[in-house]
């Protein structure tokens, strides 16, 4: 029978609990890095997300912040155009008190008030006092391009304060606001420039107060990328720190991801109306910082109790679940080697239980089974026993042997010669060199025999006769060997001795379809049916024929049942002072080919 | 017991996982084994070869901007007298007695006292981080936050051989605590680069007190030289007595072919832009005073880091203080 096994080559046997366990805990901390994994980039882009979102907000509410800033200094600058400048005669009135006025409503974020006349002359400042020796105001942008576009309002890059003088430990950064306004010296109206001088401290209380989180910042760019403002403005352009200002302001207004100097940095740009500034919001990569060596530790030791705790479960589980199938399988183990009494494990889930149960059950029947086969073989052991030990029944021998000595000293030694060679005869076919069956010839020449020595030395007169089924052949047909003698022994015994020489001893045997029956009949006096019975009640004991050969009528039944079933047997007629008849029914078993031979040899 | 058997036979994987998780809860969540890092107050002094740090003022916003961002404790200490190498080395042994944990120093009569200046300094002490300023010269224990001078005495030899090139003689004046002792550097730099030009050099000592001694020599110079010298002084100091001189006596101003030098004051940038001095060779003393800082607090928090830096100088002239790189470097945001 083929035998079928399953197994994946690549991976080493393992128990069944081992197995469980492996593959449950796989299992689960696969399942613990997937979620890990799933739950903490999404935590991550979500967050990533909500300071995008945030810093966004707070970037727009600087834009906000510096576009009012910027709406202040223009609207300042109206009222004084419209206000002031363009309705007063510059030769005939002073417009000082208003520019101080003016200056000290918004001196947190003005450096200097100052009105130009179109060819460059100061008309008007304030808080300073005068223009620096040698400085030309015409040649200059912020003088210049308001003349040009008079209906347009100019801021300038960041820079520092040269054009008046102050006190030599004094400077001030500036964004100079200019404008053409309309000016009126003697009645004559020309344009001329208003300066306003913003100063940088005012500005940076605006922008410096706003913090972007997670290490963010944010600077301020003109329309060219220079910076105006930036929280490390004077270290930019050493070699401690750079910025990246020019692509900055390249964009357009919105979110982009860049690298930096190997840094992924988010950068939210905003124009600021008017003046083409940018503001631009710089927020490092954002994400649970693992930079710390103690948070990777942290996630290790998360991560291992997660594993531990789920190898508890899994060992208890595969435990519970293996531990009954192993001491089941002891059990079976123990069954296998031979011990049949060992108790069967009966326990764990439903079905190992019943399994256990199963197998107890089974072993219950096999143990039975052995024991009735040990039982059988037991008693065809004695069986064979009893006719090995008929065999070598001495007490026939002895008087058969002492019949022979009796006739040789009464000079008979013709009468010892036919008994001695029936008795040789008688256990050469007996003995059969240890075979079982023999041929009905056989058979019936063993019994005739026994009848010849039986007549010779028995005083029991009586007459016998053989004979078989004409055209039976009975040389070519099995006989279990050994079972019409007893039958003739009894018969003699219990049939001729109360005959006085009218006895009469027929032995037969014929065909019946697929059985061979011989007959055995005497005209004795019979037998009751108790004795019948007894005489075919089968026994385990050893039946023994006093002074006979030895094997009892009981013998021969239990045998031929044995041999060939229990179809087959003795049968026995009789009827008191009638006599009786037993039939022997053996199945029909012809010899094989070659088995003629070895019996002859055996023979000789 | 179900599981028993499974905990019996496998006791001492279950121990070794219970000792390995214990481990890890230590190492990750209490100080036992890993400690968090702490914020530490460093405590500094800058002793500088200055009266005064408004003399300085830019060295100073660099040196505050780089304690406010380090958490550093900043004390700056000015000498009684300009010059006075006495005077710096006691207040630097008393700075060290006081417990500061690093220096900042700016030599007196740099690069050769510096030793001196150092000398009988306890140990632990004579490890203490110092950032040495404008020493001349770079030295092996510590760390150097210094100016090319060979470099920029190149480059201000060549702008006044172009500029001035009917200047014959080139008069360095130079002060300080001592005569003799000037920046020899950068003198040998330009005086070389000028004497290729075929000029003549020629060097003057002026006391520090006040510049008299400036005053009479540019009187006499008429009388002493063919042509009208043009003054190069070597240091800040020579540079202001001469600048303010010429300022309160501006007919003086006609005696000179020219007048040049190193610094970053304000008062000296605001005498290039009205043309009193023609040119300066300046440098960022913003990112000085910064990296001056952040040196010794790289060296605290790791001993033995030693980072140089050399800081790059500039010509300028007068129609440089427009350009807005030198107003960055010349004028740091407040």
């Amino acid at each position: 029978m083929m035998r079928i096994t399953r197994g994946n080559p690549f991976l080493p046997k393992m128990n069944i609990r081992n197995s469980i366990f492996l593959y449950y805990s796989i299992t689960a901390l696969l399942a613990i890095v997937v979620i890990g994994v799933s739950f903490y980039t999404r935590l991550a882009d979500s967050f990533s997300q909500a300071i995008i979102e945030e810093n966004s907000g707070l970037v727009n509410q600087l834009n906000q912040s510096v576009g009012a800033y910027i709406k202040n200094i223009m609207n300042l600058s109206n009222s004084l155009s419209y206000g002031v400048i363009k309705n007063t005669d510059l030769e005939h009135e002073e417009i000082g008190d208003e520019f101080y006025l003016l200056y000290d409503n918004n001196k947190d974020f003005i450096e200097d008030i100052s009105l130009f006349s179109g060819s460059g002359e100061l008309l008007e400042v304030f808080p300073a006092s005068r223009m620096k020796t040698g400085y030309e105001p015409t040649n200059k942008d912020w003088f210049t391009k308001p003349l040009r576009y008079p209906d347009r309002m100019h801021f300038s890059e960041l820079e520092v304060q040269n054009l008046f003088s102050y006190e030599d430990n004094k400077y001030s950064w500036v964004v100079k606001f200019s404008r053409a306004v309309e000016v009126t010296q003697n009645g004559k109206s020309d344009y001329g420039v208003l300066l306003i001088d913003l100063s940088y401290a005012g500005l940076e209380k605006v922008i410096d107060n706003v913090r972007l989180g997670n290490n963010g910042y944010v600077y301020l760019i003109d329309s060219s990328g220079d910076i105006i403002w930036h929280p490390r403005g004077n270290m930019i352009n050493t070699t401690r720190f750079r910025e990246n200002n020019l692509a900055h302001s390249t964009h357009s207004d919105g979110v982009y991801e860049e690298k930096f100097e190997g840094n992924k940095r988010t950068v939210i740009v905003r124009t600021v109306g008017y003046t083409g500034w940018k503001i631009i919001g710089v927020t490092p990569q954002v994400g649970i910082s693992l930079n710390s060596i103690k948070t990777r530790w942290f996630m290790i030791f998360a991560f291992s109790i997660m594993v531990f705790i789920f190898s508890i479960i899994n060992a208890y589980i595969s435990a519970w679940i293996t531990e009954p199938i192993q001491e089941l399988e002891k059990s079976v183990n123990t069954i296998e080697n031979g011990d049949l009494d060992a108790k069967v494990y009966i326990g764990g889930s439903y079905e190992i239980e019943h399994l256990g149960r199963s197998i107890d059950d089974m072993r219950g029947r096999i143990r039975g089974l052995m024991e009735d086969l040990d039982a059988e073989h037991e008693l065809k052991r004695q069986k064979e026993f009893e006719v090995l030990q008929e065999q070598i029944n001495p007490h026939f021998l002895y008087n058969t042997l002492e019949s022979v000595i009796w006739m040789i000293s009464s000079e008979n030694q013709e009468k010892a010669v036919k008994m001695v060679a029936a008795l040789a005869k008688f256990f050469r076919i007996g003995l059969s060199a240890g075979v079982t069956e023999v041929t009905v010839e056989k058979e019936l020449e063993h019994v005739e025999r026994y009848l010849e020595i039986q007549r010779m030395r028995s005083k029991i007169d009586f007459h016998y006769e053989i004979r078989a089924e004409e055209d039976l052949p009975i040389s070519e047909i099995y006989s279990l060997k050994i079972i019409l003698q007893p039958i003739v022994e009894n018969a003699i015994k219990y049939g001729m001795e109360y005959m006085y020489g009218d006895g009469i001893l027929e032995i037969s045997v014929r065909r019946d379809e697929n059985d061979i029956v011989y007959t055995i009949k005497d005209n004795g006096p019979g037998m009751t049916q108790d004795k019948i019975d007894k005489l075919l009640e089968l026994s385990t004991k050893r039946v023994v024929s006093k002074g006979g050969s030895g094997i009892g009528v009981k013998n021969v039944n239990e045998r031929i049942k044995h041999f060939y079933g229990d179809r087959f047997g003795l049968s026995i007629f009789s009827e008191l002072d009638e006599g009786t008849e037993v039939q022997v029914r053996i199945p029909l078993k012809y010899v094989e080919k070659g088995r003629d031979k070895k019996e002859e040899e055996n023979e000789r | 017991m179900i599981g028993g058997r499974m905990l019996k036979n496998s006791w001492f994987i279950w121990v070794i996982s219970i000792f390995v998780i214990a481990l890890l809860f230590l190492l990750s969540s209490t100080d036992l084994i890993i400690k968090e890092d702490q914020v530490t107050i460093y405590q500094i002094a800058t002793i500088l070869d200055e009266t005064s740090d408004a003399n300085i003022p830019n060295f100073r916003k660099g040196m505050e901007r780089a304690a406010t961002e380090l958490k550093v404790d900043m004390r700056v200490i000015p000498l009684f007298e300009y010059g006075n190498m006495e005077d710096q080395k006691k207040k630097m042994h008393e700075e060290v007695a006081n417990g500061v944990a690093a220096m900042i120093l700016n030599p007196v009569d740099a690069p050769n006292n510096l030793d001196y200046l150092l000398e009988g300094l306890e140990s632990p002490r004579a490890s203490m981080p110092i950032a040495v300023y404008d020493n001349m010269a770079p030295h092996y224990s510590y760390v150097d936050i210094g100016i090319d001078y060979s470099r920029a005495g190149e480059r201000l030899g060549a702008a006044i051989g172009i500029e001035k090139p009917q200047s014959k003689t080139i008069l360095f004046f130079y002060s300080g605590s001592k005569e003799g002792e000037y920046n020899e550097v950068l003198y040998d730099s330009v005086k070389s680069k000028l004497e290729s030009l075929n000029h003549d050099t020629d060097l003057f000592y002026g006391k520090p007190e006040n510049n008299y001694d400036f005053r009479v020599k540019i009187s006499k110079l008429a009388e002493e030289y063919e042509t009208k010298p043009v003054i190069v002084c070597l240091d800040r100091l020579s540079l202001d007595m001469t600048a303010k001189m010429l300022d309160s006596l501006p007919s003086y101003k006609e005696l000179i072919g020219g007048l040049y030098g190193t610094g970053n004051s304000l008062y000296l940038l605001n005498k290039l832009a009205d043309g009193t001095i023609d040119g300066l060779i300046v440098w960022n003393e913003y990112a000085a005073g910064y990296l001056a800082v952040e040196s010794v607090v790289e060296q605290l928090k790791f001993p033995g880091l030693k980072r140089d830096e050399i800081l790059d100088s500039y010509y300028i002239r007068s129609n440089d203080l427009d350009n807005r790189n030198f107003m960055r470097i010349l004028f740091p945001l407040n």
